[in-house]
């Protein structure tokens, strides 16, 4: 176990800021631990100044207002699960908490920890790519808005630049005819995912008024299937549509081989769950 | 027979309040004055021979009290294996795999000790590595140990007539079958700790062990140690061990270095280290039946190469038990088997619940369902067409098994009705499959013992002890012994104490492995205690003053049978038996108990009855197979077992359903996957070796068949491993069934899955 870092637990955000500024590229932000303390017992990350944030009270609130949810960095996974407000606004979030990892992992880890750490399979990243959530950074310099899908640049590797943490995400309501959700494959039931898929579809006269797919585990990063969702645009919801908009999803990932499955099965699953994703969502605003 | 009191009742664990409080002590629990902590430096090449080692950084650490080199171990001790194969020492001079032992270290902590690992230089030549076992058996192919042509040992079975058997058959049905490296992982990983006093020369070692007598033979052997002067102990907990922890250079590096600095040094494995260590073998067998027009087969071939990684370990004794039990619960008069224990750079592969049976029982019962599908035949009707009947008892098999009971076409009538025969979903199939266990065993050639021994005390209080050498690996044995005791003596269950695995206070034992403990430890506490029966009723005829026979025991007294009022208390016979004199009568209450079963070694020719019983298991499962993505569902489980008698039939079901959901992690997830350019595996962890949880697992219904059989004292066999055993193959043909793809690879993953249903 590494043992040689200073430990500083901030009260506020000022606090945290300048001690970011101070040790810059030697401080590592500790929130849940989930991922950080199992890389320093094995000796993976050797953190020199360890800047605990789960005392800063704005970080670990969740607030809906004027229409907008947002979300503190230090929020842990469980708490998003628990929360009525997101549950009956946001409930492609609920549905991505309760297939995070386990229930023990699910009480340490936070939203803000999961995007952080960038991982090409996270949960968390797809339902809040398809929300279209706004994600804002802090540094002893002030605050800046990042959105989601320019926040991720390579596995493990954010916009983030030295000095700043990630405060908040927002997400704006969903219009009331959206239907989201949020669908993952994975080997065991307490498991990274295989793939995963996040789809928000907008209906108007049973058309597709707007889509957005999202898609985990298939390329460096957390992606859009851009193409898939300008095939849906203005189309009619039809099996034939949800078919062609699947294989063409499919066809924009990038997947690998690696211990945990193959490329040629997450491109194969990835079209299977964007197509179960799109009717799903499409029954959720009565659409069909 | 007279009604059980405590036998074949749902008796309480006794140490439930222990383990519910957290009271229970396990080996990491426990700390001496003074104790270090030893950690191993472990070779990040697979083969790699040691050039040099300097640990002069190491040495300046404030806090470090010891270096092992492997020079010292080399010179000092002698190299350990648990057959005939004595291929390993503690610490190596030349690397076989990712993750061996090269040089150890004790510290005044554990975190000095693992930075005290990585100020340790090693100058390593590396040399090629060889990872597969076919590729292995080459000639040109690295070589892993000297004077071992081409990596291999071999061992064979030859029963009956093998060409007559094929030439006499309809039908010939072979096909080549691959099973995985499957890790045990125990939650609690292999710990030591280890006390050599330099004053009275004796070591005392507390180890989450097996094996406690086996591993002192092992230490003395090791350290050059008189076996008086050794003590090995298992504290009340254990949290499992699965087979590895019978077997492990760990106990010995603790030891050494507590030899070395005078203290107490203890030593725990990480989760990645037990899984770079030990192992189940992996196997590729070519099996071959040939089938008479009646259904019946009449020769069975197998050529099964086990992949034993880098040490030999227990990979003779597996062979010779996978070849006995390639068989099965079947009447086949023709049997010839090729095993090739083949060296590669990986992990050892070592003992590990089923010992090889696993293996061989996928193959042959993957086969049975295919060679009755292509015959058109009903599976099950196949094999009950093979089955060992009530009727054919005594049966000895072609290999020299006697099988005195045997109820495994019962457990496959309940299996299959208890799973349903409602009309199937679309992609929903039923498996089934068949197994035959083993009860311990003599399971190397030469190899004649199976022992256990036991000692009872009935002390003034109206308790009693039981001393046994055997050990709960967390499976409710010493509940189930005591149950025993409670039942001979008539006393309650909470007047029992066992005092367990400690080498200076209990007798010899061979250990918990083999499912035996039940049988062969249960037998000998059985004898111990009818021993001690006869004396306490010598003890109460004189005080009652009635002939031994007119008496009987029962609720902590002993009365005369047919005058119950006159009686007296257990504790009154045990006062007056220690410290008045009546007519001659002085001394203690004790008595004594060994057991060793009328089984044999196996011959040159691989046969020969090897247990003193043989358990049988059928399992029937109802899966539902996603042909978009692969992915199998359990819908229904059951599990039939033969277990003779169940002791404590709630303890039987833990045993029989903790075992198939191990039995299903094989057939569905587990298996190390190796990099085949670094030698190191990509999952040695929980992120990406996957284990079922609740999460994954049905609702496992465990039926119990009992056949009281006529070798062992209580009519008990063993059932720790059957689950294990038989699951694997139950689920491939399932989902045969289910969507007819036959995967012959374990694991059976939706990826498997795919892709032969794209080659549909």
């Amino acid at each position: 176990m590494w043992a040689g870092f200073e430990y500083f637990k901030p009260a506020t955000l000022k606090e945290a800021c300048l001690l970011l500024a101070k040790y810059k590229s030697e401080a590592t932000v500790f929130a849940g631990g989930t991922d950080l303390l199992v890389s320093m017992r094995t000796g993976g990350t050797k953190p020199r100044y360890l800047i605990d944030i789960k005392a800063i009270p704005e970080l670990s609130r969740i607030k809906y207002e004027n229409e907008q949810l947002t979300i503190g960095a230090a929020v842990t996974i469980n708490a998003l699960a628990q929360s009525d407000v997101i549950g009956k606004k946001f409930d492609i979030i609920t549905e991505a908490t309760k297939v995070f990892a386990s229930v023990q992992i699910r009480n340490r880890a936070t939203i803000g920890g999961n995007l952080c750490r960038a991982s090409p399979s996270s949960d968390m990243v797809p339902p809040l790519l398809v929300l279209d959530a706004m994600l804002t950074a802090i540094s002893d310099k002030g605050e800046r808005d990042i959105p989601i899908k320019d926040f991720f640049i390579g596995p493990e590797r954010t916009s983030l630049e030295q000095g700043e943490m990630l405060k908040e995400i927002r997400v704006p309501t969903p219009p009331q005819n959206m239907g989201a959700t949020f669908l993952k494959v994975r080997r065991t039931g307490v498991d990274l995912a295989v793939v995963n898929v996040a789809v928000a579809v907008e209906l108007s006269e049973n058309k597709f008024k707007d889509v957005k797919i999202s898609l985990g585990a298939v390329a460096p990063t957390p992606m859009r299937a851009l193409k898939a969702e300008a095939l849906l645009k203005g189309e009619a919801c039809t099996d034939e549509n949800i078919e062609r908009a699947a294989e063409m999803a499919s066809s924009e990932t990038s997947p690998i081989t690696d211990v945990r499955s193959t490329a040629e099965y997450r491109r194969e699953v990835s079209r299977v769950l964007v197509k179960r994703a799109l009717k799903n969502a499409i029954q959720k605003v009565g659409g069909r | 027979m007279k009604e059980f009191r405590f036998i074949g009742k749902r008796v309480q664990r006794i140490d439930a309040v222990s383990k519910v409080t957290g009271a229970c002590k396990y080996v990491e629990d426990l700390f001496v004055p003074g104790m270090l902590w030893g950690k191993i430096l472990r070779s990040p090449y697979p083969h790699a021979k040691v050039l040099s080692v300097d640990a002069s950084k190491a040495e300046r650490l404030p806090g470090v009290k010891a270096i092992l080199t492997p020079q010292e171990v080399i010179a000092k001790t002698k190299p350990s294996g648990p057959t005939t194969i004595k291929d390993e020492y503690v610490l190596k001079d030349k690397a076989r795999h990712v993750g061996d032992e090269i040089v150890a270290v004790a510290a005044v902590s554990e975190d000095v000790a693992e930075e005290a690992v990585e100020l340790i230089d090693v100058k390593y030549e590396v040399l090629p590595a060889v990872y597969d076992a076919e590729e292995a058996m080459k000639p040109g192919a690295p070589q892993i140990h000297d004077g071992v042509k081409n990596n291999t040992h071999h061992a064979k079975l030859r029963a009956g007539d093998v060409e007559k058997g094929f030439k006499e058959s309809d039908r010939v049905f072979k096909e080549r079958f691959v099973t995985s490296k499957q890790s045990p992982t125990p939650i609690e990983p292999h710990c030591a700790l280890s006390h050599y006093d330099p004053v009275s020369g004796k070591l005392t070692h507390w180890s989450s062990t097996h094996t406690p007598h086996i591993l002192r033979l092992d230490l003395a052997g090791t350290l050059g140690l008189p076996e008086s002067k050794v003590r090995v102990t298992k504290p009340e907990g254990m949290g499992g061990g699965f087979g590895i922890k019978s077997d492990y250079p760990l106990d010995a590096c603790a030891a050494l270095l507590s030899m070395k600095t005078g203290k107490p040094v203890k030593m725990v494995l990480s989760r990645e280290e037990e899984m770079l260590t030990r192992t189940r073998h992996p196997m590729i067998m070519e099996m071959e039946i040939g089938v008479g027009k009646d259904g019946k087969i009449t020769a069975l071939r197998n050529r099964a190469i086990l992949d034993t990684g880098a040490y030999a370990s227990f990979g003779l004794g597996v062979a010779y038990m996978a070849q006995a039990f390639t068989v099965g619960p079947y009447k086949i008069p023709n049997l010839w088997i090729d095993s090739y224990i083949v060296y590669t750079n990986k992990a050892p592969s070592g003992a590990f619940r089923g010992f090889g049976n696993p293996q061989v029982t996928f193959a042959r019962e993957s086969l049975l369902d295919i060679a009755a599908h292509e015959m058109g035949m009903d599976p099950v009707e196949f094999r009950r067409i093979n089955l060992i009947k009530p009727e054919d008892l005594p049966y000895t098999t072609a290999n020299g098994l006697i099988i005195n009971s045997c109820g495994i076409e019962e457990c496959l009538t309940k299996a299959l009705e208890a799973v349903g025969r409602e009309k199937l979903k679309p992609n929903q199939g039923i498996g089934v499959s068949c197994a035959m266990t083993w009860t311990g065993g003599k399971w190397l050639p030469g190899f004649d013992a199976d022992y256990s021994s036991a000692i009872v005390q009935v002390n003034e209080d109206g308790t009693a002890m039981l001393f046994t050498g055997s050990c709960d690996l967390g499976t409710g044995l010493y509940t189930v012994l005591a149950q025993i005791v409670a039942e001979e003596l008539g006393i309650p269950m909470e007047n029992i104490s066992v005092v367990a695995a400690d080498t200076d206070a209990t007798p010899p034992c061979l250990g918990a492995w083999g499912s035996r403990s039940a049988t062969m430890a249960g037998s000998a506490v059985k004898l111990a205690a009818a021993d001690a029966k006869k004396r306490m009723l010598e003890v109460a005829a004189e005080i009652l003053e009635t002939p031994s026979e007119s008496l009987e025991v029962g609720g902590g007294k002993i009365f005369v049978k047919d005058d119950p009022d006159r009686a007296v208390t257990v504790g009154e016979v045990a006062s007056t038996a220690y410290f008045s004199k009546k007519r001659g009568i002085v001394g203690p209450i004790i008595g004594r108990g060994v057991y060793d079963p009328p089984s044999v070694p196996f011959d040159e020719n691989g046969c020969g009855n090897c247990c003193a019983t043989y358990g049988f298991a059928a399992h029937a499962v109802l899966v539902e197979v996603s042909p978009e993505t692969g992915h199998v569902k359990l819908v229904k489980y059951v599990t039939a077992d033969d277990v003779g008698r169940a002791l404590n039939p709630e303890i039987v079901e833990q045993q029989l359903q903790g075992g198939t959901a191990q039995g299903i992690g094989y057939g569905l997830f587990e298996g190390l996957v190796y990099n085949a350019e670094s030698g190191h595996p990509f999952n040695p962890n929980f992120t990406d070796y996957k284990i079922p949880t609740a999460a994954d697992l049905p609702d496992i219904q465990s039926l119990i068949v009992e056949t009281i059989d006529p070798v062992t004292l209580l009519g008990q066999k063993g059932v720790g491993e059957s689950g294990m055993v038989t699951s694997a193959p139950a689920i491939a043909n399932a989902v045969y069934n289910a969507v007819k793809v036959r995967i012959k690879e374990l694991p059976i993953t939706p990826e498997k899955i795919m892709e032969a249903l794209r080659k549909r």
